[in-house]
């Protein structure tokens, strides 16, 4: 006779060989990849995470394991645009914007919802060389800021500033928003600006006062559609013969700063009135979208947010929600003496509704 | 560190294999599973682009990401590209063709275009009414100024006249407006006359930015003086009537920069200025052309502007190039862009286009250079203008009497030559523009002009039919139909108009009575100091001795131009290339 203890043992040994086989079954599996969708500009931070986060191996409540592929081929502002291709059979699994008003204005029939609000931050900053923010702040007595900004640009040439007549036009590099999430941001920021609120609202448009203090802005602005690139890339290899002085996002400068040799040194400050980009991770939701989806964009986002993620997102010159830079992270400390600052806290965040960025977008054409 | 040791294994092997005439990327085979892309690049990109596109390949082919230096991760492609060079121009063209108009004979279908200078994304986007190009995605890949390239005694003699060093358009145009032209600059033994040449803007992109920045000067001299060029200035008279007044002063086009690089080497005797891509310019300096200059060249950067030329790598957005390509292809732009192959395309006289690289060789004086470069830059006008600049070229251009001479002696029976003689003259007709005026003489004992001189229209028919009537008989006179062509092309009194003299034979002078060899150099040689000096350009065709080879170089050199080969595989090129001198 078999004692029943022993029919026991057997049985707990049947069950837990189960689940030990179950498991090793499911760990040889094959894992499943989702496609994560960014803007091209942000590729080689999100590669970087994407790779961190496939080595190090997550696995989902099922037990399969998950990894995401980066596909930057769209761009944020062709997304919100509606022309991005996306449908309910051809999609990525989630998007990793790099502003949310592109994620809550997107078009209808992109049924996304966010997993996080923000995964790090880039705010907007100005940056331009030394002789000509000298000229432009009046040597330091005005805040390198839009008001400045506009004043220099209403002279159209530095001549009329007392600089040489070499320096030729003012140009102001800004991305270009017909193509960059970024570009309407800095927009967003110039209006905000204008009118002293970070509420922007759409008959600031039309209003006549407002066009008259934009038209100098407008004729001195050079886009990245006309420099090819972001401004900061330009500035650091051709120097202010191409823009005095751009606004564009934290992280292109800090790019630059590591091997730009100035013989006129840069100045960085930031706008009053901020319009920063925020990285909200989103996860497309629709009948066929599986709870696993799910899990694996929420162990993505948990990831990013962890002291590993945050560490390869300062080493790409964002901002981590967790905590400040510090001294000890080299890009901002190398922009620590340009005017980078290590807390820097948001303050006033310019906002609208479609209408609005719908305006935006087009106020360069 | 072990993947950056490994590639740069590949990076040596791979530059080996562009030594050894490996190109394109396109003679190896392409790995399994690669991703397969294509790109068409500007010709001066033809000097490095083939070898770091075999880095590239080589890399991918040993298992490891050619930016990263890392072996390839599970799942990751391999990438292949192949490419060729074209002219910017045609290339543009080719590629809005594809897209609006796909059954043109010029169609191109690439991956990754990458021009001299944006003007043509831009103009693409505008032709094709859609982003073919998405603009503020274009990264530079290698800086190239546009230079004003000037003989150093010339750019001397200007600084010393007007007391001052900054030097632009302005004082150019103080010598082209100058009634003793360079005698009144302080060169004596100096010609009056200033000669001046560019490309063509329809092709070029060096061509493009001069005629630009042409119309910027002839604006600023009209007291019109805008930030960005506006189609009101293009169309106003005033400025056209100047742009027409700096034309005048072509020796003749070119369709291409690589040509024109050979022509102004010869000195100045040849050209006193020229506008050239910085790049080029250095190429001169180093000895790099057939001739060797007399003296150093120049880069004057105009104290009015210029432009950057910065060969944006810009992806087609196409039904051609899929998802997959669209990313291979920014993988391979963000590979150009790395230092280790900026500074091997510094080399080759381009500046990077990433900070932290720095500034060495060739950017020396010693070539005619400044590591400064230009402190002005011309801003490039939206597309609709520079279509306009584009479309007024057939008014402002200098216009051209050009005789066609044929040898139509008993020896050009032999092979053949005649018949294929006949079919290359056709096609260089084909090729004219409508607004020279054109003749046709030919030659055998006697000289006898087939079709008086005259407008294209009023004789392209004619010329057509007496072209393809064309028999060979008797000996060859040449020198007498030289001078004879010559003394009927001086007596012309327009003196707007380039003057030129296409020659085509296959032999020695043989029956000339008249006159000698002596005589053809020096009547060509009395018309040099004229605004518009008689250009000669002999094409020796067939198997040519020793002596007609040295009779076709001194004609050659008495006007200053380079005698052409032609055989009936290559005749209907040379003359093609020789039509757009005009």
């Amino acid at each position: 006779m078999i004692r029943r203890s022993t029919v026991v043992l057997l049985l707990f040994c049947l069950i837990v060989g189960g689940i030990v086989g179950f498991n090793a079954f499911l760990q040889n599996q094959p894992p499943v990849t989702y496609t994560l969708a960014v803007d091209p500009s942000i590729q080689g931070w999100a590669s970087a995470l994407v790779g961190e986060f496939n080595a190090r191996g997550a696995t989902l409540s099922s037990g399969v394991r998950a990894q995401w592929r980066v596909d930057a081929t769209v761009s944020d502002i062709n997304v919100w645009q509606g022309r991005s291709n996306w449908t309910n059979e051809r999609h990525p699994d989630a998007w990793l914007a790099t502003t949310s008003w592109v994620v809550v204005n997107a078009p209808s029939n992109l049924s996304f919802v966010r997993v996080e609000p923000s995964l790090a931050l880039s705010p907007l900053v100005w940056g331009g060389f030394e002789s000509r923010v000298r000229l432009l702040t009046q040597e330091g007595a005005e805040p390198f800021d839009w008001a400045s900004a506009q004043r220099v640009a209403a002279q159209e040439r530095w001549a009329a500033l007392g600089a040489p007549s070499e320096w030729g036009f003012v140009n102001i590099g800004i991305p270009w928003p017909r193509s960059s999430a970024a570009g309407v941001n800095v927009m967003a920021s110039m209006l905000a600006a204008y009118t002293g609120s970070p509420a922007l609202r759409s008959s600031t448009f039309a209003d006549s006062g407002f066009r008259a203090w934009f038209a100098p802005l407008r004729q001195a602005m050079r886009s990245s559609e006309r420099l090819g690139e972001p401004p900061p890339s330009v500035m650091a290899s051709r120097g202010p013969v191409v823009a005095g002085f751009s606004l564009a996002p934290e992280f292109e400068w800090l790019a630059q700063l590591s091997s730009y040799a100035p013989q006129d040194r840069w100045v960085l400050a930031y706008p009053a009135i901020q319009a920063p980009l925020d990285f909200p991770l989103s996860v497309w939701q629709s009948a066929e979208t599986t709870d696993a989806a799910h899990q694996a964009a929420r162990a993505l986002a948990n990831f990013v947010l962890s002291e590993a993620g945050q560490a390869i997102t300062l080493q790409a010159g964002l901002r981590p929600l967790n905590r400040a830079p510090g001294a000890g992270d080299a890009r901002f400390a190398q922009g620590q003496p340009y005017g980078i600052v290590l807390d820097w806290q948001p303050g006033e965040v310019a906002q609208g509704d479609r209408s609005v960025y719908e305006q935006l977008f087009r106020l360069m054409d | 560190m072990r993947g950056r040791w490994m590639l740069s294994v590949l990076v040596a092997l791979a530059v080996l294999a562009g030594c050894t005439g490996s190109s394109g990327g396109g003679s190896a085979a392409v790995p399994a599973n690669a991703i397969e892309i294509s790109i068409i690049y500007a010709p001066e990109s033809a000097d490095y682009l083939p070898t770091i596109m075999n880095q590239f390949n080589e890399s991918y082919r040993q298992g490891i990401n050619p930016v990263t230096g890392q072996r390839l991760a599970a799942g990751e492609r391999p990438i292949f590209i192949t490419g060729r060079d074209g002219s910017s121009g045609t290339i543009m063209q080719g590629i809005v063709n594809a897209v609006l108009t796909p059954n043109s004979e010029n169609v191109a279908r690439p991956t990754i275009f990458q021009p001299s200078v944006r003007h043509w994304l831009a103009l693409a986007n505008y032709q094709a009414r859609r982003e073919l190009f998405d603009l503020g995605d274009s990264p530079a890949t290698a800086n190239a100024p546009v230079v004003m390239a000037i003989w150093e005694s010339r750019l001397r003699a200007i600084r010393q006249t007007v007391g001052y060093d900054d030097i632009g358009w302005e004082e150019l145009l103080m010598v082209i407006n100058s009634a003793n032209g360079w005698q009144d600059f302080g060169l004596p033994n100096a010609r009056r006359t200033v000669f001046y040449g560019h490309t063509d803007p329809f092709v070029s992109s060096t061509g493009l930015s001069t005629l630009i920045a042409e119309f910027y000067a002839a604006a600023r001299a009209a007291g019109i003086d805008e930030r960005t060029l506006s189609l009101a200035t293009v169309n106003n008279e005033e400025v056209r009537e100047g742009v027409r007044a700096i034309e005048q002063l072509i020796r003749h086009y070119s369709t291409r920069t690589t040509e024109f690089k050979n022509y102004i080497a010869q000195g100045p005797e040849y050209l006193d200025f020229v506008a050239l891509e910085e790049n080029d310019l250095i190429a001169i300096n180093r000895g790099l052309t057939a001739y060797q200059p007399p003296e150093r060249l120049v880069a004057l950067y105009p104290k009015e502007g210029t432009f950057f030329h910065d060969h944006p790598m810009a992806v087609v957005n196409a039904n051609w190039v899929t998802d997959e390509q669209r990313a291979a292809a920014r993988v391979f732009i963000e590979y150009v862009r790395l230092p280790a192959q900026q500074e091997y395309i510094m080399q080759f006289g381009f500046r990077p286009v990433i900070p932290g690289v720095p500034l060495g060789f060739p950017f020396e004086e010693q070539y005619g250079v400044t590591k400064e470069g230009p402190s002005v830059l011309l801003d490039a006008p939206p597309p609709d203008v520079i279509a306009a600049v584009q479309n007024t070229w057939e008014f402002v251009k200098k216009q051209a009497d050009i005789m066609l001479l044929i040898d139509v002696s008993g020896s050009m029976a032999q092979d053949n030559k005649l018949e294929q003689a006949k079919i290359a003259a056709l096609a260089f007709l084909d090729r004219m523009e409508s607004n020279n005026r054109i003749g046709l003489a030919v030659f055998s004992d006697n000289v006898r002009i087939e079709v008086p001189l005259d407008n294209f229209e009023t004789n392209i028919a004619q010329m057509r039919q007496r072209i393809q009537q064309l028999g060979p008989e008797g000996g060859t006179s040449l020198y007498d139909a030289v001078v004879d062509i010559v003394t009927l092309l001086s007596e012309s009194t327009d003196s707007d108009r380039i003057r030129a003299i296409v020659l085509l034979s296959d032999g020695e002078d043989t029956t000339s009575r008249r006159f000698r060899l002596a005589d053809v150099e020096a009547v060509i040689r009395a018309t040099r100091n004229e605004l518009n000096p008689i250009i000669v350009v002999p094409v020796g065709y067939g198997r040519l001795s020793d002596d007609l080879i040295r009779v076709l170089q001194r004609i050659a050199a008495a006007s200053n131009t380079t005698w052409q080969s032609g055989d009936p595989n290559n005749i209907g090129r040379i003359l093609e290339l020789i039509s757009s001198f005009f």
